[in-house]
Protein backbone atom coordinates (compact mmCIF):
# COMPACT_ATOMS: atom_id res chain seq x y z
CA UNK A 1 0.00 0.00 0.00
CA UNK A 2 1.08 3.27 -1.18
CA UNK A 3 -0.27 5.89 2.11
CA UNK A 4 -1.02 3.59 5.21
CA UNK A 5 -3.07 4.92 7.38
CA UNK A 6 -3.40 2.82 11.08
CA UNK A 7 -5.11 3.77 13.72
CA UNK A 8 -4.94 7.02 13.17
CA UNK A 9 -6.49 9.93 16.17
CA UNK A 10 -5.96 13.37 16.26
CA UNK A 11 -6.83 15.11 19.97
CA UNK A 12 -6.62 19.04 20.15
CA UNK A 13 -6.57 21.06 23.08
CA UNK A 14 -7.90 24.28 22.79
CA UNK A 15 -6.98 27.21 25.39
CA UNK A 16 -9.53 26.33 28.49
CA UNK A 17 -7.50 23.04 28.21
CA UNK A 18 -10.03 20.84 27.03
CA UNK A 19 -9.45 18.43 24.77
CA UNK A 20 -11.85 17.90 21.25
CA UNK A 21 -11.54 14.60 19.62
CA UNK A 22 -11.13 15.44 15.95
CA UNK A 23 -10.00 11.89 14.74
CA UNK A 24 -10.69 8.38 16.20
CA UNK A 25 -9.20 5.22 14.97
CA UNK A 26 -9.38 5.74 11.28
CA UNK A 27 -8.08 2.98 9.69
CA UNK A 28 -6.86 3.08 5.59
CA UNK A 29 -4.98 2.07 2.74
CA UNK A 30 -4.43 4.09 -0.61
CA UNK A 31 -2.48 2.58 -3.61
CA UNK A 32 -0.53 4.07 -5.62
CA UNK A 33 -2.32 5.97 -9.16
CA UNK A 34 -5.54 6.01 -7.13
CA UNK A 35 -8.45 9.01 -6.63
CA UNK A 36 -9.39 9.28 -3.10
CA UNK A 37 -12.12 11.27 -2.10
CA UNK A 38 -13.16 12.06 1.55
CA UNK A 39 -16.64 13.40 2.16
CA UNK A 40 -18.62 14.65 5.07
CA UNK A 41 -20.75 17.25 6.52
CA UNK A 42 -18.13 19.82 8.34
CA UNK A 43 -16.54 19.11 11.44
CA UNK A 44 -16.01 15.97 10.30
CA UNK A 45 -12.00 15.79 10.43
CA UNK A 46 -11.70 15.20 6.89
CA UNK A 47 -9.27 18.28 6.28
CA UNK A 48 -7.37 17.63 9.53
CA UNK A 49 -7.01 13.97 7.78
CA UNK A 50 -5.59 15.55 5.24
CA UNK A 51 -3.19 18.09 7.22
CA UNK A 52 -1.95 14.69 8.78
CA UNK A 53 -1.54 12.99 6.21
CA UNK A 54 0.18 15.86 4.21
CA UNK A 55 2.60 16.28 6.78
CA UNK A 56 1.35 19.71 8.51
CA UNK A 57 0.55 18.05 11.43
CA UNK A 58 1.27 14.80 13.47
CA UNK A 59 -1.49 12.41 14.75
CA UNK A 60 -1.80 12.01 18.21
CA UNK A 61 -2.12 8.34 18.33
CA UNK A 62 -1.23 6.54 15.53
CA UNK A 63 0.98 5.94 12.34
CA UNK A 64 0.53 7.34 9.29
CA UNK A 65 2.81 5.77 6.22
CA UNK A 66 4.17 6.79 3.03
CA UNK A 67 5.75 4.50 0.15
CA UNK A 68 6.73 2.68 4.21
CA UNK A 69 8.20 5.54 5.58
CA UNK A 70 6.33 7.32 8.55
CA UNK A 71 5.02 11.12 7.31
CA UNK A 72 7.68 13.22 9.45
CA UNK A 73 6.50 16.42 7.87
CA UNK A 74 5.71 17.94 4.39
CA UNK A 75 7.83 17.01 1.37
CA UNK A 76 8.26 17.84 -2.09
CA UNK A 77 7.22 14.91 -2.86
CA UNK A 78 3.36 15.10 -2.28
CA UNK A 79 2.49 18.73 -3.03
CA UNK A 80 -0.94 20.05 -1.42
CA UNK A 81 -3.47 22.19 -3.35
CA UNK A 82 -5.30 24.82 -0.92
CA UNK A 83 -8.96 25.97 -1.40
CA UNK A 84 -7.56 29.61 -1.31
CA UNK A 85 -4.70 28.67 -4.19
CA UNK A 86 -1.48 29.80 -1.64
CA UNK A 87 -0.30 31.69 -4.40
CA UNK A 88 2.39 34.21 -3.66
CA UNK A 89 0.50 37.64 -4.43
CA UNK A 90 3.78 39.78 -5.64
CA UNK A 91 4.90 37.53 -7.97
CA UNK A 92 3.59 36.41 -11.27
CA UNK A 93 2.01 33.76 -12.65
CA UNK A 94 5.56 32.46 -14.04
CA UNK A 95 7.43 33.20 -10.83
CA UNK A 96 4.78 31.32 -8.93
CA UNK A 97 5.07 28.22 -11.02
CA UNK A 98 8.65 28.31 -10.92
CA UNK A 99 8.41 28.47 -6.81
CA UNK A 100 9.32 24.86 -5.89
CA UNK A 101 11.75 24.46 -8.72
CA UNK A 102 13.71 26.99 -7.36
CA UNK A 103 14.96 24.93 -4.46
CA UNK A 104 16.19 21.97 -7.09
CA UNK A 105 19.16 21.96 -8.93
CA UNK A 106 17.81 23.11 -12.60
CA UNK A 107 19.79 25.22 -14.82
CA UNK A 108 17.52 28.25 -15.73
CA UNK A 109 17.03 27.33 -19.43
CA UNK A 110 15.33 23.91 -18.29
CA UNK A 111 13.43 25.44 -15.39
CA UNK A 112 11.89 27.91 -17.57
CA UNK A 113 11.26 25.28 -20.28
CA UNK A 114 9.75 23.60 -17.69
CA UNK A 115 7.52 26.22 -16.14
CA UNK A 116 6.38 27.62 -19.98
CA UNK A 117 5.14 23.58 -20.82
CA UNK A 118 3.36 23.90 -17.98
CA UNK A 119 1.64 27.18 -17.97
CA UNK A 120 0.29 25.63 -21.30
CA UNK A 121 -0.51 22.69 -19.81
CA UNK A 122 -3.04 24.57 -17.86
CA UNK A 123 -3.71 26.99 -20.65
CA UNK A 124 -2.55 29.88 -19.37
CA UNK A 125 0.02 30.67 -21.58
CA UNK A 126 -1.07 34.78 -22.51
CA UNK A 127 -1.23 34.73 -18.53
CA UNK A 128 2.24 34.44 -17.82
CA UNK A 129 3.05 38.44 -16.66
CA UNK A 130 -0.21 38.11 -14.89
CA UNK A 131 -0.40 38.33 -10.80
CA UNK A 132 -2.81 36.62 -9.06
CA UNK A 133 -4.99 39.23 -8.26
CA UNK A 134 -5.61 40.07 -11.85
CA UNK A 135 -7.28 36.27 -12.40
CA UNK A 136 -10.34 34.70 -11.65
CA UNK A 137 -10.74 32.44 -8.88
CA UNK A 138 -10.37 29.17 -11.69
CA UNK A 139 -7.44 30.59 -13.43
CA UNK A 140 -5.86 31.20 -9.85
CA UNK A 141 -6.36 27.45 -8.94
CA UNK A 142 -4.91 26.18 -12.43
CA UNK A 143 -1.96 28.46 -11.61
CA UNK A 144 -1.69 26.40 -8.23
CA UNK A 145 -2.15 23.40 -9.90
CA UNK A 146 0.70 23.88 -12.28
CA UNK A 147 2.89 25.08 -9.39
CA UNK A 148 2.56 21.82 -7.72
CA UNK A 149 2.43 19.42 -11.21
CA UNK A 150 6.20 21.16 -11.75
CA UNK A 151 7.68 19.49 -9.70
CA UNK A 152 6.29 16.40 -10.75
CA UNK A 153 4.57 14.59 -6.99
CA UNK A 154 4.04 11.54 -6.16
CA UNK A 155 0.73 12.55 -4.99
CA UNK A 156 -1.38 15.34 -4.49
CA UNK A 157 -3.29 16.24 -1.59
CA UNK A 158 -6.16 18.64 -2.75
CA UNK A 159 -8.39 20.13 0.48
CA UNK A 160 -11.39 21.13 -1.28
CA UNK A 161 -9.84 23.21 -4.12
CA UNK A 162 -12.85 23.92 -6.20
CA UNK A 163 -15.11 25.01 -3.24
CA UNK A 164 -15.05 28.52 -3.88
CA UNK A 165 -15.34 28.40 -7.84
CA UNK A 166 -18.85 28.73 -9.54
CA UNK A 167 -20.47 25.54 -10.46
CA UNK A 168 -19.49 25.93 -14.12
CA UNK A 169 -15.59 26.55 -13.60
CA UNK A 170 -15.61 23.87 -10.73
CA UNK A 171 -17.00 20.93 -13.03
CA UNK A 172 -14.21 22.56 -16.01
CA UNK A 173 -11.85 22.22 -13.36
CA UNK A 174 -12.57 18.64 -12.28
CA UNK A 175 -12.23 17.39 -15.70
CA UNK A 176 -9.06 19.15 -15.89
CA UNK A 177 -7.80 17.62 -12.81
CA UNK A 178 -8.29 14.29 -14.38
CA UNK A 179 -6.96 14.58 -17.75
CA UNK A 180 -3.50 16.56 -16.09
CA UNK A 181 -3.02 13.76 -14.06
CA UNK A 182 -4.14 10.87 -16.61
CA UNK A 183 -0.34 10.72 -18.02
CA UNK A 184 1.68 9.87 -14.92
CA UNK A 185 -1.33 8.20 -12.72
CA UNK A 186 -0.51 10.67 -10.25
CA UNK A 187 -2.41 9.94 -6.54
CA UNK A 188 -4.64 11.79 -5.74
CA UNK A 189 -6.53 12.36 -2.14
CA UNK A 190 -9.43 14.62 -2.71
CA UNK A 191 -11.21 16.13 0.17
CA UNK A 192 -14.84 17.79 -0.76
CA UNK A 193 -18.63 18.05 0.55
CA UNK A 194 -20.25 18.12 -2.64
CA UNK A 195 -21.63 14.30 -3.58
CA UNK A 196 -21.05 15.12 -7.39
CA UNK A 197 -17.97 16.22 -7.36
CA UNK A 198 -16.69 12.96 -5.66
CA UNK A 199 -18.87 10.20 -8.03
CA UNK A 200 -17.29 11.60 -10.88
CA UNK A 201 -13.83 12.30 -9.47
CA UNK A 202 -13.12 9.08 -7.00
CA UNK A 203 -12.07 5.35 -7.34
CA UNK A 204 -13.23 5.30 -3.92
CA UNK A 205 -15.64 7.88 -1.60
CA UNK A 206 -14.53 7.76 2.02
CA UNK A 207 -17.69 8.61 3.88
CA UNK A 208 -17.05 10.33 7.22
CA UNK A 209 -19.15 10.96 10.20
CA UNK A 210 -18.11 13.77 12.73
CA UNK A 211 -17.91 13.97 16.48
CA UNK A 212 -15.48 12.48 17.02
CA UNK A 213 -14.75 12.00 12.96
CA UNK A 214 -14.50 8.41 11.73
CA UNK A 215 -14.90 6.36 8.94
CA UNK A 216 -18.80 5.68 8.18
CA UNK A 217 -18.49 3.57 5.11
CA UNK A 218 -16.53 3.29 1.85
CA UNK A 219 -17.96 3.26 -1.38
CA UNK A 220 -16.25 1.96 -4.61
CA UNK A 221 -16.71 3.88 -7.82
CA UNK A 222 -16.55 1.39 -10.93
CA UNK A 223 -18.02 3.56 -12.89
CA UNK A 224 -16.21 4.16 -16.42
CA UNK A 225 -13.59 7.37 -16.87
CA UNK A 226 -15.31 10.45 -18.71
CA UNK A 227 -18.36 9.39 -16.54
CA UNK A 228 -21.23 11.27 -17.76
CA UNK A 229 -22.70 13.29 -14.93
CA UNK A 230 -26.56 12.47 -16.36
CA UNK A 231 -26.47 8.47 -16.78
CA UNK A 232 -28.10 6.46 -14.62
CA UNK A 233 -25.43 4.81 -13.17
CA UNK A 234 -23.74 7.81 -12.44
CA UNK A 235 -27.33 9.00 -10.44
CA UNK A 236 -27.56 5.88 -8.91
CA UNK A 237 -23.88 6.16 -7.34
CA UNK A 238 -24.82 9.83 -6.37
CA UNK A 239 -28.16 8.59 -4.54
CA UNK A 240 -26.98 5.62 -2.79
CA UNK A 241 -24.25 8.25 -1.38
CA UNK A 242 -26.55 11.10 -0.30
CA UNK A 243 -28.50 8.44 1.11
CA UNK A 244 -25.71 7.62 3.44
CA UNK A 245 -24.66 11.14 3.81
CA UNK A 246 -28.87 11.29 5.52
CA UNK A 247 -28.21 8.55 7.40
CA UNK A 248 -25.41 10.31 9.13
CA UNK A 249 -27.20 13.67 9.21
CA UNK A 250 -30.49 12.02 11.15
CA UNK A 251 -27.82 9.86 13.34
CA UNK A 252 -25.83 12.95 14.56
CA UNK A 253 -28.20 15.28 15.29
CA UNK B 1 -11.43 64.05 -11.61
CA UNK B 2 -10.55 67.81 -12.71
CA UNK B 3 -13.07 69.25 -10.53
CA UNK B 4 -11.69 67.48 -7.44
CA UNK B 5 -8.22 68.78 -8.66
CA UNK B 6 -9.09 72.07 -8.20
CA UNK B 7 -11.56 71.90 -5.54
CA UNK B 8 -8.21 70.53 -3.78
CA UNK B 9 -5.68 73.49 -5.14
CA UNK B 10 -8.75 76.20 -4.39
CA UNK B 11 -7.98 74.76 -0.47
CA UNK B 12 -4.56 74.62 -0.53
CA UNK B 13 -4.58 78.28 -1.88
CA UNK B 14 -6.94 79.31 0.40
CA UNK B 15 -5.45 77.98 3.37
CA UNK B 16 -2.11 79.38 2.45
CA UNK B 17 -3.76 83.45 1.59
CA UNK B 18 -5.28 83.07 4.83
CA UNK B 19 -1.74 82.09 6.96
CA UNK B 20 -0.14 84.88 4.85
CA UNK B 21 -2.78 87.13 5.60
CA UNK B 22 -2.41 86.95 8.93
CA UNK B 23 1.26 86.89 9.63
CA UNK B 24 1.25 90.11 6.87
CA UNK B 25 -1.56 91.64 9.30
CA UNK B 26 0.35 90.78 12.42
CA UNK B 27 3.64 92.45 10.66
CA UNK B 28 1.44 95.54 9.93
CA UNK B 29 -0.03 95.68 13.36
CA UNK B 30 3.22 97.47 14.26
CA UNK B 31 3.50 95.53 17.38
CA UNK B 32 6.47 93.25 17.08
CA UNK B 33 10.11 94.27 16.19
CA UNK B 34 11.10 92.91 12.65
CA UNK B 35 13.73 90.88 13.86
CA UNK B 36 10.57 89.15 16.21
CA UNK B 37 8.49 88.48 13.20
CA UNK B 38 10.37 88.96 9.83
CA UNK B 39 7.86 89.87 7.18
CA UNK B 40 7.01 88.16 4.58
CA UNK B 41 8.24 90.18 2.02
CA UNK B 42 11.99 90.17 3.97
CA UNK B 43 11.63 86.21 3.93
CA UNK B 44 11.00 85.92 0.31
CA UNK B 45 13.86 88.49 -0.19
CA UNK B 46 15.84 85.71 2.40
CA UNK B 47 15.08 83.27 -0.22
CA UNK B 48 15.96 85.20 -2.96
CA UNK B 49 19.67 86.09 -1.37
CA UNK B 50 20.71 82.34 -0.08
CA UNK B 51 19.23 80.83 -3.21
CA UNK B 52 21.68 83.37 -5.56
CA UNK B 53 24.57 82.57 -3.29
CA UNK B 54 23.80 78.96 -3.60
CA UNK B 55 23.69 78.46 0.73
CA UNK B 56 20.16 77.47 0.76
CA UNK B 57 20.61 74.63 -2.03
CA UNK B 58 24.26 73.52 -0.11
CA UNK B 59 22.71 72.85 2.88
CA UNK B 60 19.58 70.81 1.50
CA UNK B 61 21.42 68.99 -0.37
CA UNK B 62 23.77 67.92 2.82
CA UNK B 63 20.67 67.29 4.34
CA UNK B 64 18.90 65.53 2.20
CA UNK B 65 22.28 63.44 1.60
CA UNK B 66 22.40 62.50 5.74
CA UNK B 67 19.33 61.53 5.62
CA UNK B 68 18.63 58.89 3.16
CA UNK B 69 21.90 57.72 4.51
CA UNK B 70 20.56 57.41 8.13
CA UNK B 71 16.99 56.55 6.97
CA UNK B 72 18.09 53.73 4.71
CA UNK B 73 20.71 52.09 6.89
CA UNK B 74 17.97 52.26 9.43
CA UNK B 75 14.96 51.08 7.77
CA UNK B 76 17.08 47.98 6.83
CA UNK B 77 18.45 47.66 9.72
CA UNK B 78 15.42 47.76 11.51
CA UNK B 79 13.68 45.10 9.22
CA UNK B 80 16.59 42.49 9.32
CA UNK B 81 16.01 42.72 13.30
CA UNK B 82 12.79 42.58 13.15
CA UNK B 83 12.06 39.68 10.72
CA UNK B 84 14.70 37.73 13.16
CA UNK B 85 13.17 38.92 15.98
CA UNK B 86 9.92 38.52 14.93
CA UNK B 87 10.48 34.87 13.74
CA UNK B 88 12.41 34.01 16.86
CA UNK B 89 8.95 34.92 19.66
CA UNK B 90 10.38 33.37 22.71
CA UNK B 91 14.06 35.56 21.34
CA UNK B 92 11.69 38.75 21.05
CA UNK B 93 9.19 38.15 24.83
CA UNK B 94 12.69 38.64 26.31
CA UNK B 95 13.48 41.82 23.87
CA UNK B 96 10.44 43.64 23.84
CA UNK B 97 10.55 45.06 27.59
CA UNK B 98 13.90 46.66 26.73
CA UNK B 99 12.49 47.93 23.23
CA UNK B 100 9.74 49.14 24.96
CA UNK B 101 11.95 51.14 27.82
CA UNK B 102 14.34 52.64 24.83
CA UNK B 103 11.61 53.38 22.23
CA UNK B 104 10.26 57.09 24.42
CA UNK B 105 13.81 58.17 24.73
CA UNK B 106 14.20 60.89 22.03
CA UNK B 107 17.17 60.31 20.00
CA UNK B 108 18.11 63.89 21.66
CA UNK B 109 18.76 62.61 24.64
CA UNK B 110 21.17 60.24 23.67
CA UNK B 111 23.15 63.28 22.39
CA UNK B 112 25.84 63.39 25.08
CA UNK B 113 27.21 59.94 24.10
CA UNK B 114 26.65 60.27 20.30
CA UNK B 115 29.60 62.80 20.49
CA UNK B 116 31.22 61.05 22.68
CA UNK B 117 31.51 57.59 20.68
CA UNK B 118 31.07 59.46 17.12
CA UNK B 119 33.25 62.22 17.38
CA UNK B 120 31.73 65.55 16.21
CA UNK B 121 30.75 66.57 12.23
CA UNK B 122 28.60 64.51 9.76
CA UNK B 123 28.08 61.68 11.86
CA UNK B 124 26.02 62.31 14.84
CA UNK B 125 22.88 63.59 12.84
CA UNK B 126 22.89 60.67 10.86
CA UNK B 127 23.02 58.91 13.93
CA UNK B 128 19.87 60.64 15.24
CA UNK B 129 18.40 60.18 12.32
CA UNK B 130 18.94 56.43 12.22
CA UNK B 131 17.95 56.02 16.03
CA UNK B 132 14.40 58.18 14.82
CA UNK B 133 13.76 56.02 12.00
CA UNK B 134 15.13 52.65 13.93
CA UNK B 135 11.75 52.12 16.36
CA UNK B 136 9.16 52.33 14.59
CA UNK B 137 10.11 49.97 11.89
CA UNK B 138 11.55 47.28 14.35
CA UNK B 139 8.06 47.39 15.90
CA UNK B 140 5.79 47.17 12.45
CA UNK B 141 8.54 44.13 11.32
CA UNK B 142 7.58 42.26 14.63
CA UNK B 143 4.61 42.99 14.62
CA UNK B 144 3.57 42.18 10.81
CA UNK B 145 5.54 38.48 10.91
CA UNK B 146 2.79 37.57 13.67
CA UNK B 147 -0.02 38.47 10.99
CA UNK B 148 1.64 36.50 8.71
CA UNK B 149 -0.92 34.21 6.41
CA UNK B 150 0.37 30.98 7.45
CA UNK B 151 -0.71 29.63 3.91
CA UNK B 152 2.46 31.27 2.60
CA UNK B 153 4.50 29.21 5.56
CA UNK B 154 2.76 25.64 4.70
CA UNK B 155 3.16 26.84 0.89
CA UNK B 156 6.97 27.11 1.46
CA UNK B 157 7.54 24.12 3.61
CA UNK B 158 5.88 21.78 1.27
CA UNK B 159 7.89 22.79 -1.75
CA UNK B 160 11.09 22.86 0.62
CA UNK B 161 12.25 26.65 0.70
CA UNK B 162 14.80 26.71 3.93
CA UNK B 163 15.91 29.14 5.57
CA UNK B 164 17.79 32.05 4.56
CA UNK B 165 15.27 31.74 1.83
CA UNK B 166 12.30 31.39 3.32
CA UNK B 167 12.81 34.66 4.71
CA UNK B 168 14.03 36.37 1.36
CA UNK B 169 11.48 34.86 -0.95
CA UNK B 170 8.25 34.44 1.07
CA UNK B 171 8.41 36.09 5.02
CA UNK B 172 9.55 39.58 3.69
CA UNK B 173 7.60 40.20 0.66
CA UNK B 174 4.47 38.71 2.58
CA UNK B 175 4.59 41.39 5.10
CA UNK B 176 5.83 44.26 3.19
CA UNK B 177 2.83 45.96 2.35
CA UNK B 178 2.23 45.85 6.09
CA UNK B 179 6.11 47.01 6.96
CA UNK B 180 5.64 49.90 4.84
CA UNK B 181 3.12 51.38 7.39
CA UNK B 182 6.12 51.70 9.70
CA UNK B 183 8.25 53.10 6.84
CA UNK B 184 6.25 55.48 6.89
CA UNK B 185 5.88 56.58 10.48
CA UNK B 186 9.89 55.96 10.46
CA UNK B 187 10.34 58.73 7.59
CA UNK B 188 8.32 61.65 9.34
CA UNK B 189 10.25 60.87 12.63
CA UNK B 190 13.40 60.84 11.07
CA UNK B 191 12.76 63.94 9.24
CA UNK B 192 11.53 66.28 12.17
CA UNK B 193 14.76 64.80 14.66
CA UNK B 194 16.60 65.51 11.40
CA UNK B 195 16.43 69.15 12.26
CA UNK B 196 17.97 68.86 15.94
CA UNK B 197 20.26 66.62 14.92
CA UNK B 198 21.98 69.10 12.63
CA UNK B 199 21.76 72.02 15.50
CA UNK B 200 23.81 69.82 17.44
CA UNK B 201 27.49 70.44 16.61
CA UNK B 202 27.87 70.19 12.60
CA UNK B 203 28.67 72.63 10.85
CA UNK B 204 25.64 72.40 7.43
CA UNK B 205 22.48 71.35 6.49
CA UNK B 206 19.13 73.01 7.33
CA UNK B 207 19.26 72.44 10.81
CA UNK B 208 22.30 74.38 11.26
CA UNK B 209 21.32 77.08 8.89
CA UNK B 210 18.59 77.84 11.21
CA UNK B 211 21.41 78.11 14.20
CA UNK B 212 23.48 80.20 12.02
CA UNK B 213 21.29 82.16 10.66
CA UNK B 214 19.93 82.86 14.55
CA UNK B 215 24.11 83.89 15.34
CA UNK B 216 23.98 86.09 12.71
CA UNK B 217 20.22 87.56 14.29
CA UNK B 218 18.72 86.99 10.36
CA UNK B 219 15.46 85.43 11.38
CA UNK B 220 14.43 85.80 7.75
CA UNK B 221 16.75 83.49 7.10
CA UNK B 222 15.17 81.15 9.92
CA UNK B 223 11.88 81.80 8.34
CA UNK B 224 13.55 80.71 4.85
CA UNK B 225 15.40 77.37 6.05
CA UNK B 226 11.99 76.58 8.34
CA UNK B 227 10.05 76.40 5.30
CA UNK B 228 12.37 74.56 3.25
CA UNK B 229 12.04 71.89 5.68
CA UNK B 230 8.06 71.71 5.79
CA UNK B 231 8.57 71.65 2.08
CA UNK B 232 11.44 69.12 1.28
CA UNK B 233 9.34 67.05 4.31
CA UNK B 234 6.32 67.05 2.93
CA UNK B 235 7.66 65.93 -0.71
CA UNK B 236 8.90 62.96 0.96
CA UNK B 237 5.90 62.27 2.79
CA UNK B 238 4.06 62.21 -0.94
CA UNK B 239 6.52 59.79 -2.20
CA UNK B 240 6.34 57.42 0.09
CA UNK B 241 2.22 57.71 -0.39
CA UNK B 242 2.90 56.82 -3.84
CA UNK B 243 5.14 54.08 -3.23
CA UNK B 244 3.09 52.54 -0.35
CA UNK B 245 0.34 52.98 -3.24
CA UNK B 246 2.37 50.87 -6.08
CA UNK B 247 3.00 48.42 -3.49
CA UNK B 248 -0.95 47.93 -2.39
CA UNK B 249 -1.34 47.78 -6.90
CA UNK B 250 1.50 45.37 -7.03
CA UNK B 251 0.27 42.84 -3.98
CA UNK B 252 -3.27 43.10 -5.45
CA UNK B 253 -4.26 44.75 -1.92
CA UNK B 254 -5.42 47.77 -3.74
CA UNK B 255 -9.33 48.86 -4.22
CA UNK B 256 -11.57 47.48 -6.98
CA UNK B 257 -9.00 44.90 -9.04
CA UNK B 258 -9.54 44.35 -12.23
CA UNK B 259 -10.73 40.96 -12.76
CA UNK B 260 -10.46 38.43 -15.61
CA UNK B 261 -12.79 35.84 -16.53
CA UNK B 262 -11.77 32.06 -17.08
Amino acid sequence: MFIELTNVSKIFRNENDLDYQSLRDIDLAIEKGEFVCFLGPSGCGKSTLINLMAGFDFPTTGRILIDGEEVSGPSIRYVTIFQNYGLLPWRNVRKNVALGLESQKLGKRERNERVDELIRRVGLTNFGGYRPHQLSGGMQQRVAIARALAVDPEILFMDEPFGSLDALTRMAMQEEILTLCEAKKTTIVFVTHDVDEAVFLADRIVVMTPDPGRVRKIFRVTLPRRRNRASPDFLKMRDDVIAELDFIKKNCS
Amino acid sequence: MRGVFSVKLFNVLLGMGILFALWEGLVLSGRYPPALLPPPEKVLRGFQEIGENGALFRHAIVTLKRFFIGYFASSATAIVLGLFFGWLTKLWDVVEPVVQVLRPISPVAWYPFIVLWFGIGDVPATVVIFMAGFFPVLLSTVAAIRLIDPIYLKVARNFGIKQPFLMIKIVFPAIFPNIITGLHLALGAAWIFMVAGEMLGTQSGLGFLIIDSRNGFRTDLVVCSMITIGLLGLALDKAIVLFERWVNRVWGLGPSPEIRRS
